[in-house]
Formats: structure tokens, C-alpha cells, sequence
């Protein structure tokens, strides 16, 4: 359903840049500009009406996207009017757009399109200020890599209290960027700030991608954050390929490569479901034991009551559990089964 | 310049060609476009093109965006048609001059002459505000192979300049109601550089039919 009504938005947006397009050309420069200033206005003013009456932010997410888009459009077509030379700041305004709309209304979409365009913009910057032209700033995907970071680790810097369902889009934006820069460097390592040869540039960001999505699964399952686990093993998956491929794809018969891969890709996804089942189990134990009041104390002991511990190993669906039954409970890290 | 409209899309546009780069092939050397030229650009030239590791050393180097005079019918126009249709005439019509047979009738005339990455400083080698335009542009840097006759040597190119300029109405209207081939269309326009270096039309004179 939202899938389709995102694309649904999409085709809307499209269908208002192409009849603008289709016949603007006739209309003078203070029509032109009149529209262009009035459409994102009606569709901001759209949206908002239509947030205080639905509850479901069905046709806001719509009317939303269309303000967007109308934006860009604003600002592009005002552009090209007056023939100004494009420079990054459009990405900075229409970002900001974009996020004040996510959090105005609670909308993933914008928040998603919002940090990328706050990331592109970052770059750009950077890259203009060192006199390049600041549309070349995916040409050093180390920089928008260190970005990415930022906006992977900029939920534990900014609370959401309201907007609960904001800090997964975060840390899924910027872990695919993360991993699509890693990913196109560790292809081709010319790009690089590295001054290295760019096939030494291209081993260490393959290790680079393998190290770090697999901390970042462990990380994902000790948090609970199921986006960047899936993400995360999904960038694993590709990066380890990616080594295979260079390791044996010369050398060895393609039927028995293939069959390798098959096998390994099997024996990875049996591995994870374990990895996340058991590990996931213990933190989330942990996790319930810390929202329950338990305190650490001394050698790496927990103490809690009797119901806490009880209540905590149902909901982590941990069946078998050694612990002593007294009023207060001290239960070993090491003691679990 | 060549005008550009399209079925899907209303607008007119002009589409800026200067002469020393066969229509928009990317990469294209510019003679004049020299190692201190490129240096004032800032590309860093402290590697020989000699050298064995040239060629790596400057494909790593990024475009670099710089700023590019632009001359109107003046002397290097006059220079470069004149080589190319010597050239014409003895048979050996060079790749850098394509299309010699009507250059003098329908070329826009516009010569790149200079360039750097200082906007005022290359304003005041060509305070000519009449026959000189300055727009903003992307310089790329490579080595040149080794010729029979020349040796290894850097080259830089104007990879993209703004090179398309909106028409308003009612000069639009005027290039609508022209009829014929668009790229050999003749007329003549006045243009006006901002101080944010964006241009605009003041004036279309088209010689009637």
C-alpha cells in the first residue's frame, strides 16, 4: 500500500514538472515566476490541511511529496529564467525543505530524501571550496563515506522523542551510502584521498567493507536495529563476493564457482539466522533487565527481583535460565545456558 | 549559436559554441592552454610530463572549476580562419577544423583565449567588456602522447561552460516563427553579462528571408 501510493506520488509530481514544462515557454517572465511560487505554496498549505483531518497521513505524504517536488522545480526552473550558474546551496535549500516537511508531518520519505540531499550538499561544499566543481563531490566517495557516518551516529545527538520511527531512517540512510562508497572504492581506488597504488587502495577497502559490516551486524542485533542487520549482511554478502570473485574466478572451473558461492551464500544466511536468534535473545534479556531497574554490581553480577528476571526471560523467549531463588537476585553473566 | 526547443518542452534556448572545440566532443585540447595557464588554474604541474608516472599522476587530478575569456570576431579569430581555410585549400584538412567550408558564414566567432582561477585578475588581462566575455568553466588536465614530431607534453581542455541561455518572451517568439534548419539559421544577438556572471538577451536581429 505504501509502495504503491509512493509511486502514485511520484507519477503526480512527474505529471506537474512535464505540463509546466510543456508550456511555459508562452507564458512571460512574471506568469512564469507567479506559478512557480504559488504551486508549492498551494500543495504546503494542501498538506497541512489535510494533516489536521486524516489520521493515517495517507493523502499528507502525498500532498507533501508534491510540495517537494514542486520546490525542486521552483528552484531549477528560476534558475535556468535568469541563467544563473548552478552552484550546491540548491541542494542545501531543497534539503531543508525536505526535512522540515518530514517533521512537520512524521514523513520517513522526505526525512530519507532530506538527509540526502544534506549529505550531497556537505560534500559539495567541501569539494567547491577546494576550487572543483562542487557537482563532481561523488568523485571522492571517502568524503560523502565520512558524512554518512555522521548521519548513521546523529540519532544518539538528536532525541526524537516525538518522532519515534525517525532514528531507523537515519541509520538505514546512512549505512547504504556508507556501504555504496566503500563498495565503489574498493572497485575502483583511484578516487581515493589515498595516495597509495589504487589496486593496494582497492584490497583495503574490500577488508574495509568486510570489517565494517560485520561489526555492524553485531552491532544491529545487540541494539535491536533489524535494518542495519539486514543492510548490513546484505553489504557483507556483496563485499565477501566481491573478494571470492578476485580470489578464484580466474582459477578455478566456473561450475565449481558457482557451486562455492551457492554453498557459502547457504551456509552465511544459516549462520546469521543463528547469530540473530541466539545473540538477539541475550540482548534483549539484558535490555529488559536494564528497563526493569536491575543495577550491575561487582565481578560482573546482576541483581534484580525475582519478577523482574522472570518477566525478562519470557519476553526474551530464553527457556532455560540458572538463577537462584531468593527475594534479591544476583545472576552471572557467565551462568546463562 | 544554435537555438534549441522541443515538442515536450515549451522553452527556447540558445546554445553557446565556441570554435575551437568541434561541437561538444569532451577532452578536446586547447593549444592555448598552457602549463602556466593551468598552474594560475590550480592544477599542480610539479610532476614532468616525462615522467613515467605522469599519466597516473594526472588522471587522478580532478576538474577544476576556473573562470574563461571568450573573445568575439578579434584577432584570433581572425588567426584560426585563416590557418583553416589554408589548410582547406591544401587538402590536408586538420581534425581540429572540421567544418571549414562555411565557418565564416555561420560560425558564432567566439574564440577562447585565456583563462585562470582568479575572476578580477583574469578581468584585468581583458577589460574589453565589448568583445571579451568571462563565464565560469571546468578545466580538465591530461598528458598528451608522444607525437612523431612532439614530445609528451600537458594539455588542459574546457571540459563545460554554461553553455545554454534561456529566451524570454518575446524574443522567444521571434526564433519560433523562423522556419529551416536550426544550426544553419542566421541571426544575430546581443547578450549582457551579469555581475554574477549570468548572461541575458537584450536584443535579436533576424535578416528577414
Amino acid at each position: 500500500m505504501r509502495i504503491a501510493s509512493t509511486l502514485g506520488g511520484i507519477a503526480i509530481c512527474a505529471a506537474v514538472v512535464l505540463f509546466f514544462a510543456r508550456y511555459w515557454g508562452y507564458l512571460d517572465t512574471s506568469a512564469q515566476i507567479a506559478i512557480l511560487v504559488v504551486v508549492p505554496l498551494l500543495a504546503l498549505a494542501a498538506a497541512e490541511f489535510a494533516a489536521w483531518r486524516e489520521r493515517t497521513l495517507y493523502f499528507t505524504g502525498l500532498l507533501a511529496l508534491l510540495a517537494f517536488a514542486s520546490f525542486v522545480m521552483n528552484l531549477a526552473v528560476v534558475g535556468s529564467i535568469f541563467n544563473i550558474v548552478s552552484t550546491e546551496r540548491a541542494l542545501l535549500a531543497w534539503g531543508a525543505f525536505a526535512l522540515l516537511l518530514a517533521y512537520r508531518y512524521g514523513l520517513r520519505l522526505q526525512l530519507a530524501l532530506g538527509l540526502l540531499l544534506s549529505m550531497g550538499y556537505g560534500a559539495a561544499m567541501v569539494t567547491a571550496h577546494f576550487g572543483y566543481r562542487w557537482f563532481d563531490f561523488g568523485q571522492r566517495p571517502e568524503l560523502v563515506a565520512l558524512l554518512a557516518l555522521l548521519v548513521f551516529w546523529a540519532p544518539f545527538a538528536i532525541r526524537h522523542t516525538r518522532q519515534r520511527d525517525f532514528p531507523p531512517v537515519y541509520r538505514l540512510v546512512g549505512a547504504i551510502v556508507f556501504y555504496l562508497c566503500v563498495l565503489s572504492l574498493a572497485d575502483w581506488g583511484i578516487p581515493s584521498y589515498m595516495s597509495f597504488d589504487h589496486q593496494n587502495i582497492e584490497r583495503f577497502y574490500e577488508f574495509v567493507g568486510l570489517l565494517t559490516s560485520a561489526g555492524a551486524i553485531w552491532l544491529g542485533i545487540s541494539r535491536q536495529w533489524n535494518n542495519v542487520v539486514n543492510t548490513s549482511a546484505t553489504a557483507f554478502v556483496i563485499f565477501l563476493f566481491t573478494r571470492l570473485y578476485h580470489w578464484w574466478w580466474d582459477w578455478m572451473p566456473k561450475y565449481l564457482f558457482f557451486a562455492v558461492i551457492g554453498a557459502l551464500g547457504v551456509g552465511w544466511w544459516s549462520l546469521l539466522d543463528t547469530c540473530v536468534a541466539r545473540w538477539g535473545r541475550e540482548f534483549r534479556y539484558e535490555a529488559r533487565l536494564a528497563r526493569h531497574g536491575s543495577s550491575r554490581g561487582s565481578g560482573g553480577k546482576r541483581v534484580c527481583s525475582a519478577a523482574c528476571v522472570e518477566e525478562s526471560l519470557r519476553f526474551s523467549g530464553i527457556r532455560h535460565y540458572a538463577y537462584e531463588p531468593r527475594d534479591v537476585y544476583v545472576v552471572r553473566h557467565e551462568g546463562r545456558k | 549559436m544554435s537555438y534549441d526547443t522541443k515538442d515536450e518542452n515549451s522553452g527556447v534556448a540558445l546554445n553557446l559554441h565556441w570554435i575551437d572545440r568541434p561541437w561538444r566532443m569532451v577532452s578536446f585540447p586547447s593549444q592555448w592552454l598552457d602549463q602556466k595557464i593551468l598552474q594560475e588554474v590550480g592544477f599542480d604541474t610539479s610532476v614532468a610530463p616525462s615522467d613515467k608516472a605522469a599519466s597516473d599522476y594526472y588522471a587522478r587530478q580532478r576538474t577544476r572549476s576556473a573562470f574563461v575569456a571568450f573573445e568575439y570576431n578579434g584577432s584570433s579569430w581572425n588567426k584560426w580562419i585563416d590557418e583553416a581555410e589554408q589548410q582547406a585549400q591544401a587538402g590536408a584538412p586538420s581534425p581540429f577544423y572540421r567544418f571549414p567550408g562555411n565557418q565564416r558564414e555561420t560560425s558564432s566567432r567566439l574564440v577562447a583565449i585565456d583563462a585562470s582561477g582568479d575572476l578580477a585578475r583574469l578581468r584585468a588581462r581583458h577589460p574589453d567588456r565589448g568583445s571579451v566575455i568571462v563565464v565560469p568553466a571546468v578545466i580538465r588536465i591530461g598528458v598528451e602522447p608522444e607525437g612523431a614530431k612532439n614530445p609528451r607534453r600537458l594539455y588542459g581542455s574546457i571540459q563545460e561552460i554554461p553553455y545554454s541561455i534561456h529566451i524570454p518572451l518575446p524574443f522567444s517568439d521571434g526564433f519560433r516563427r523562423m522556419s529551416g534548419d536550426r544550426n544553419s539559421a542566421k541571426f544575430r544577438v546581443h547578450l549582457r553579462y551579469g555581475a554574477f556572471l549570468e548572461p541575458w538577451i537584450v536584443a535579436l536581429e533576424i535578416p528577414a528571408p
